[in-house]
């Protein structure tokens, strides 16, 4: 009984694979990509990690530096903040070529110190009714602007020159320093430290601000 | 090729696996699973898996036993996922009529293969392993992973339930596609059973 149903059953078996012996083996050997697409993921895992921690250094580098400018310039403006460093960094190089100090230090202490005269010098800062005062820390950097009469004229031209090597206007104004000794013509105050308190009275526009008979020095180490 | 002549890890030898053994593992998924284009997907499957794990293949074991061991792994899981797709394919059904199956299919299909696709994924490798490979009760047991003291009767309950199905399915529809041996009260004969004759056998 067995042998009869066996011997059946393996004729039905190879007359059910008949149509099979007729195809063609997979050409190529098609486990060999099989593997080759596991090492893909795994690589392309890492290599996508790898891109997801560069673009968030990138990103917090990119924040951190647009956060530092945009305080340090008071605005949010990158031409502001290209204008304002491009100043300050020319106010440096004269100071270095008098030798005080070095373009460095001299960077330093403006980014220690903050916006300086060359932002509201521009024209394009909060306020544009008149000229603009220097921030006090920032006197040391760059000379004063000189006076002018009319009160939308712009600003006259950095003064050129050895500075004398000593300062004809206090170094710094702390915070809460008297309101006489505050440049007249500022609409809103600059951030950052040394600057007058925002409640500070404001002379009005057009007031001419204080000349200064020298060229102002550049800052000392803090 | 002898197992002992493949070194574990060789591409090469893995290569004359492949093509010496292809055909015999699609074979065996086949009557597992009964859907050619399945059977193949497996396959391939299979072969990658055992590419991979290659290295750690051991001579002392049958290479294209253990290829089958990976093979059956990866139908069992698809018949068990394909299920599901049936039950989830059902209730969207619900009302509609059953659509109709394809004719290249069920030309190729034929009753026997139909039949072993009911058993068990065991009880269809059992059977396709023997009765088409000749595989030995040891190849098999590593093949199934089981005992190879448990293969003989385990293939015997394959047999049993496989004619059943057969008969049944003769009888239900009342036209078997080929000749059946049918074998009643211990008296051993071939029966041809064609519609009202295989009722009359009974």
């Amino acid at each position: 009984m067995t042998a009869t149903f066996d011997l059946w059953l393996e004729g039905e078996l190879a007359a059910g694979y008949e149509p099979f012996a007729v195809a063609e083996l997979p050409a190529g050997a098609p486990y060999r990509a099989g593997r080759d697409s596991v090492a893909g993921p795994v690589a392309g895992r890492l290599a996508g990690r790898g891109v997801v921690i560069v673009a968030t250094v990138f990103l917090a580098l990119a924040t951190s530096s647009v956060l530092a400018a945009a305080a340090f310039s008071g605005s949010t403006d990158p031409r502001e903040w290209s204008r304002h460093f491009a100043d300050a960094i020319a106010a440096c190089g004269d100071t270095d070529e008098a030798g005080q100090t070095s373009v460095g230090a001299c960077v330093k202490a403006i980014v220690h110190l903050g916006p300086g005269p060359g932002h509201d010098r521009s024209g394009a800062g909060p306020s544009t009714g008149g000229p603009q005062p220097a921030p006090v820390p920032s006197s040391q950097l760059l000379p004063l602007v000189q006076p002018s009469e009319e009160p939308n004229a712009k600003p006259a031209e950095v003064p050129r020159g050895k500075p004398s090597g000593k300062p004809s206007v206090p170094p710094a104004t702390p915070p809460g320093a008297p309101a006489d000794k505050t440049p007249p013509g500022r609409d809103k105050p600059p951030s950052g430290h040394g600057n007058p308190p925002a409640d500070h009275p404001t002379p009005p526009a057009g007031h001419p601000t204080p000349p200064a008979g020298h060229p102002t020095p550049p800052p000392g180490k803090h | 090729m002898a197992d002992q002549d493949y070194q574990p890890g060789s591409v090469a030898d893995f290569d004359r696996l492949y093509r010496s053994s292809y055909r015999r593992v699609l074979y065996t998924v086949y009557g597992v699973l009964g859907d050619r284009a399945a059977a193949e997907d497996c396959v391939q499957d299979a072969f990658v898996r055992a590419f991979k794990a290659w290295s750690r293949w051991t001579p002392d074991a049958p290479a294209e036993a253990w290829l089958h061991r990976i093979a059956l792994n990866v139908a069992l899981s698809y018949r068990k996922r394909s299920r599901f797709q049936e039950v989830g394919e059902l209730v969207r059904r619900l009302g509609r009529p059953e659509p109709e199956p394809d004719p290249a299919e069920v030309a190729e299909r034929s009753d026997l293969f139909d039949a072993l696709r009911r058993l068990s994924p065991e009880q269809a490798a059992l059977i396709v392993l023997r009765h088409h490979h000749g595989y030995t009760n040891r190849e098999i047991a590593y093949a199934l992973k089981a005992p190879e003291s448990t293969i003989a009767s385990r293939l015997a309950k394959a047999k049993e339930t496989l004619r059943k199905q057969l008969i049944g399915r003769a009888l239900a529809e009342g036209r078997p596609s080929r000749p059946l041996p049918v074998v009643s009260g211990g008296d051993s004969r071939v029966l041809v059973i064609d519609g009202q004759d295989a009722l009359n056998a009974q």
